[in-house]
């Protein structure tokens, strides 16, 4: 899918289990350094890749935490 | 949160309970999305058992019973036949069906009534701490097992159909697109829907089974061990030792349990 | 039937229940074949689809309560029967209803045990199990009908409490009461509790009066979005079993909403104890032996009366005591080792000698053999 596409990662309900950077198939995903609240790593949208709106990170994350924006073209 | 669980979770219930990693929540994230795709939310009547998985129904904003261990199919059979047109889905564990709750499970088949049955299956007693199940593998260590499991585990699917249920599907928790089809698939069809996910738990049986691995390393080890029933049929049974199913395995049609009350409540049977 | 629209039948104590259960309103029945309470779900099976229930034979008796459980919540008045064996696999489930609040009617046709004991005689053996049978503390009701009319009678009394209560309450029968045929009048002006449903306003399941009775009883897909939980849990019905105040508390209410609104609960008959120097306290079938025996003392002089419960739980601690105050003797007639003697020698309190006139084996205890007891206890003699 073409387009632009944002991955918003919800700090509050990440529990840093890793399976969307696993899941994404253009490595979009990296870990961000930062710490939540709880202590969970967080991953972060990496600057240079591009996201395809694929939706498999969403769909993959057991904790709703993750929502694609954006609009195909 | 994404737009879905925004919408469909009871958020006063959070954060839920799942171990990070857990493949529970993201089979959740399926069924919320099939009930969208569905419009169905009113009609839900969610009924949960004991173990981890008896705790998705409660996160979701729809009316919801969180049962006793392994008794989650009566209560779910008793919700069914007082109003047939609500769409009764249950969650339950491999513990919870076919270990402590086996009896419910094989006669519930028997009976063709018209519910959902979605077994979680991550082949270990989670909750309790890690403890052999019905599905552990054979020669698997767990807490209960720690000289290798000397059983044999069940096939839940292969149970549920030769004990009579019409749709019979298994998946994992790598398939949520696959799931969310399962899972309107299983709610539409008439009669007794079965629904096995097979799913990482990392904290447990990674631990304790799978020798220390993490959540994406238990999935990539769970999408190994499977393989379309499609490309199943093209394999030799050297070919598939060792290899779980994936897909539809099952679909038939016969009399439906409520619709046979209807008729006896109608006189068509007198 | 008569103009009042009463029907007059002779029937078994077990059919009495069924027309009861059905005239309360009851239209799910789960259970599962036992001795001697099979007739029930016999008839069940009948009559429920005609007035527009179902019946359902499940696969055992813990599969029978829970889908009890279900049908209520389900929107259904309900219930299932069975006896010691049976009644012994439901246990959880019961704890459950009390937990949960699901207004449930249980059936207990008692025979003897321990084990398989003996299926075809009776006994009163489980007046404990009812209420102390599952884990934890809950109370619960049990009522003791003592013919085939209170069989009828307090069966729907039960439905009624188990709405008003919200609580899982038993109807203790027994092989004597199910299996007598007698002359039973049914219909007519009967009192049936409907189900009221809450207001969806700020509604929440699980927030008690001021009586710690909850209001009214909803049901799954009428837009509550309800969430019924095994755990401890809060008003929302939220999972609270890591909070120790709502855990306190709600299982504090659970014992509290049935122990303080006990006077809505007493239900006795009193025989000539006005002026009665010697008491049987009785319940179920022993009642029968112990009213001719009263009859037969009366008659030869002697001032013997009866206190017959037919609510044995909340045990009516007030009743007992009070007559204790005004009785020298109190005889407890059981077919059991001796049960119900010790709430009767707790609440006397060492005011009345209480005497216990325990009977197993699977007879009733003979008129002459309670009526020699009375004797006994007026002599001074074998009385302790």
């Amino acid at each position: 899918m073409r387009g632009s596409f944002k991955v918003l990662i919800d700090d509050k309900w990440c529990k840093g289990c890793g399976l969307c950077l696993a899941e994404c198939p253009k490595e979009v995903l990296i870990w961000s350094g930062r710490r939540n609240a709880k202590g969970y790593n967080l991953p972060a949208e990496d600057p240079a890749k591009a996201c395809t709106g694929c939706q498999l990170c969403e769909l993959i994350c057991p904790d709703q935490a993750i929502r694609v924006e954006g609009e195909p073209q | 949160m994404n737009r879905i669980a925004e919408q469909y979770l009871r958020q006063e219930t959070l954060p839920m309970i799942f171990c990070p990693g857990c493949g529970d929540g993201t089979v959740l994230g399926a069924f919320l999305r099939a009930v969208d795709e569905m419009k169905i939310s009113d009609q839900l009547a969610l009924v949960g058992g004991i173990g981890c998985s008896g705790w998705m129904p409660v996160y979701v904003n729809a009316d919801a019973i969180h049962t006793l261990h392994g008794r989650a199919i009566p209560v779910g059979i008793g919700l069914k036949v007082t109003r047939p047109e609500r769409k009764v889905v249950v969650f339950t564990g491999d513990g919870d069906a076919i270990g402590i709750g086996g009896n419910h499970f094989i006669h519930a088949a028997r009976r063709n009534v018209d519910l959902t049955v979605v077994m979680i299956n991550n082949s270990i007693y989670g909750m309790t701490g890690g403890q052999m199940a019905p599905t552990t593998p054979s020669g698997a260590t767990t807490q209960t097992s720690p000289y290798g499991n000397p059983e044999q585990p069940f096939d839940a699917c292969r149970l549920a159909e030769a004990a009579g249920a019409t749709y019979v599907a298994r998946w994992t928790a790598g398939h949520p697109r696959q799931l969310v089809k399962a899972f309107k698939e299983a709610i539409d069809h008439p009669g007794f829907a079965f629904i096995e996910v097979v799913t990482q738990c990392p904290v447990q049986a990674g631990r304790y089974i799978k020798g220390g691995m993490d959540a994406p390393e238990f999935l990539a080890d769970i999408r190994k061990s499977v393989v379309p029933v499609a490309q199943a049929e093209r394999m030799t049974p050297e070919e598939l030792a060792g290899k779980t199913r994936i897909g539809l395995l099952h679909r038939s049609q016969r009399p439906e349990l409520t619709q046979q009350l209807a008729a006896i409540r109608g006189g068509e049977k007198r | 039937m008569s103009e009042d629209g009463r029907t007059v039948r002779i029937i078994q104590g077990n059919e009495a229940t069924v027309e009861g259960a059905i005239a309360a309103g009851c239209r799910f029945f789960a259970g599962y074949p036992i001795t001697p309470a099979s007739e029930i779900a016999e008839l069940m099976s009948r009559r429920l689809p005609r007035v527009g229930g179902t019946f359902l034979q499940m696969e055992d008796e813990i599969a029978s309560i829970n889908a009890v459980i279900g049908a209520t919540w389900g929107g259904a008045k309900a219930c299932t029967a069975s006896s010691g064996p049976g009644i012994s696999l439901m246990q959880e489930g019961v704890g459950y209803a009390a937990e949960t609040e699901t207004p449930c009617v249980i059936i207990n046709v008692m025979r003897g045990g321990p084990s398989t004991g003996q299926p075809t005689l009776s006994s009163q053996q489980d007046v404990y199990q009812a209420r102390y049978g599952g884990h934890g503390d809950f109370e619960i009701i049990a009522l003791a009908p003592s013919s085939a009319q209170e069989a009828y009678d307090l069966t729907i009394k039960a439905f009624n409490l188990a709405e008003e209560f919200r609580v899982p309450v038993y109807v203790l029968s027994d092989e004597i009461v199910g299996h007598t045929r007698e002359r039973v009048v049914m219909g007519g002006k009967l009192e049936v509790l409907e189900r009221v449903a809450p207001s969806k306003d700020g509604y929440k399941p699980f927030a008690a009066g001021p009586d710690g009775l909850l209001r009214g009883m909803p049901a799954f897909n009428d837009g509550y979005r309800l969430l019924v939980e095994g755990q401890h849990h809060d008003e929302r019905g939220i999972r609270a079993g890591d909070d120790i105040d709502k855990s306190a508390t709600l299982v504090q209410r659970l014992n509290d909403k049935v122990r303080q609104n006990i006077d809505r609960i007493v239900d006795i008959e009193r025989i000539d104890l006005d002026d009665a120097e010697v008491a049987i306290v009785c319940y179920g079938s022993t009642a029968r032996p112990a009213m001719e025996a009263v009859q037969t003392a009366r008659s030869k002089g002697i001032k013997a009366g009866a206190l017959r419960l037919r609510a044995i739980w909340p045990f009516p601690d007030a009743v007992l005591s009070e007559l204790a105050d005004h009785t020298k003797t109190l005889i407890v007639p059981e077919m059991n080792i001796g049960k119900l003697v010790l709430e009767v020698q707790r609440t006397a309190g060492g005011r009345a000698t209480v005497v216990g006139l325990p009977r197993l084996g699977g007879a009733l205890h003979t008129p002459e053999e309670i009526e020699s007891a009375i004797i006994d206890a007026v002599k001074g003699g074998k009385a302790q």
